[in-house]
């Protein structure tokens, strides 16, 4: 197995007891079928913490956000429609973790990959996304502009693990967003 | 009055006062499905020469993708140098509060009130 991880990864272990403690996982092709259910499902999360903050309309609309940013990827960038997504939701006082972990194509693998460094090493988000735009503008064939967002706008803390088996060639990505509560 | 329906959302254009208004959840899958919304836009203001108003207010939600959609469009109407673009929307939606000034980045021109 091959393994890399890049960002913030485990900045907050698997290991510390948590409230709010959610696991779900779901096919792809459930989603696919019916696009609006990654909402949904984002909207339900958003409503599971949003309950417990003093600002529930604004933070349960970030989560939301945040929520379906991630499971829309999960969902789009999946190997197998029928290959299962997982996600873990777990509250930490004032900090949200999001995990969630699929199986992808070797091309969106290194995709993933290299976008996330660009996004960790980059001094200026605001330059990275006007200049993103003015290249779409030439040719808008995807957006690109999903995690950039998270990170730029919602101060997400964004990691990932990459494993490669070497024998399948099974390549599995998981996730870990790290959102601030805002007080 | 021009209505568009996209997923959960709904996008009306009041020609007379050139204002596109939102409403609802806007998380279509890709660029491709939000091309009926790019071409609304494009359609709506194509022999406008007044400022139009985007108003988001209304609009709870809008994902990547759609982000996407309308700063292609603010920047094709910076392109042709017209029309003057005015977007409203709310304090207390927060992908508005967070993400809405991300459309001035892209043109000066573009007006925001919140
Ligand atoms: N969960 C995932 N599994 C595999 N690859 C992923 C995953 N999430 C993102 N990627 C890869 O990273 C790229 C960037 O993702 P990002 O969400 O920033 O943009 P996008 O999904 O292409 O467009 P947008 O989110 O703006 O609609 C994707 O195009 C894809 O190649
Ligand atoms: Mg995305």
């Amino acid at each position: 197995m091959l393994v890399d991880t890049i960002g913030d990864f485990d900045i907050i272990p698997d290991s510390m007891p948590a409230e709010g403690d959610v696991s779900l996982t779901v096919r792809p092709i459930d989603l696919i079928a019916y696009w609006r259910r990654c909402g949904i499902m984002a909207d339900f999360a958003a409503a599971f913490y949003a309950c417990a903050h003093d600002q529930p309309n604004v933070e349960e609309n970030t989560i939301s956000t945040i929520f379906n940013e991630l499971i829309e990827n999960a969902t789009k960038y999946s190997v197998k429609r029928n290959a299962e997504v997982m996600i873990h939701m777990m509250l930490y006082d004032t900090v949200l973790k999001i995990e969630i972990v699929n199986h992808t194509p070797e091309a969106h693998f290194h995709k993933l990959k290299k976008h996330l460094t660009k996004l960790t090493k980059s001094a200026d988000l605001d330059e990275l996304y006007i200049r993103t735009m003015a290249e779409k503008s030439e040719n808008a064939t995807d957006s690109g502009i999903g995690l950039l967002l998270l990170i730029k706008d919602y101060k997400l803390k964004i990691g990932a693990q990459f494993k490669k088996c070497e024998q399948t060639g099974d390549c599995k990505v998981i996730i870990q967003t790290y959102y601030y509560i805002e007080q | 009055m021009d209505t568009l329906n996209a997923g959960d959302a709904i996008i009306t254009y009041n020609e007379s006062e050139s204002k596109m208004v939102f409403e609802g959840s806007m998380r279509l899958a890709n660029m491709k499905e939000y091309d009926v919304v790019s071409s609304f836009l494009r359609k709506s203001i194509d022999d406008t020469d007044d400022p139009v108003v985007l108003d988001l207010r209304l609009l709870q939600f809008l994902n990547s993708s759609g982000i996407t959609t309308l700063s292609l469009f603010i920047l094709s109407c910076k392109k042709a140098g017209k029309p003057q673009i005015k977007v409203l929307g709310s304090e207390s939606i927060s992908w508005q509060q967070k993400s809405i000034s991300n459309f001035k980045k892209l043109w000066n021109d573009v007006e925001i009130v919140i």
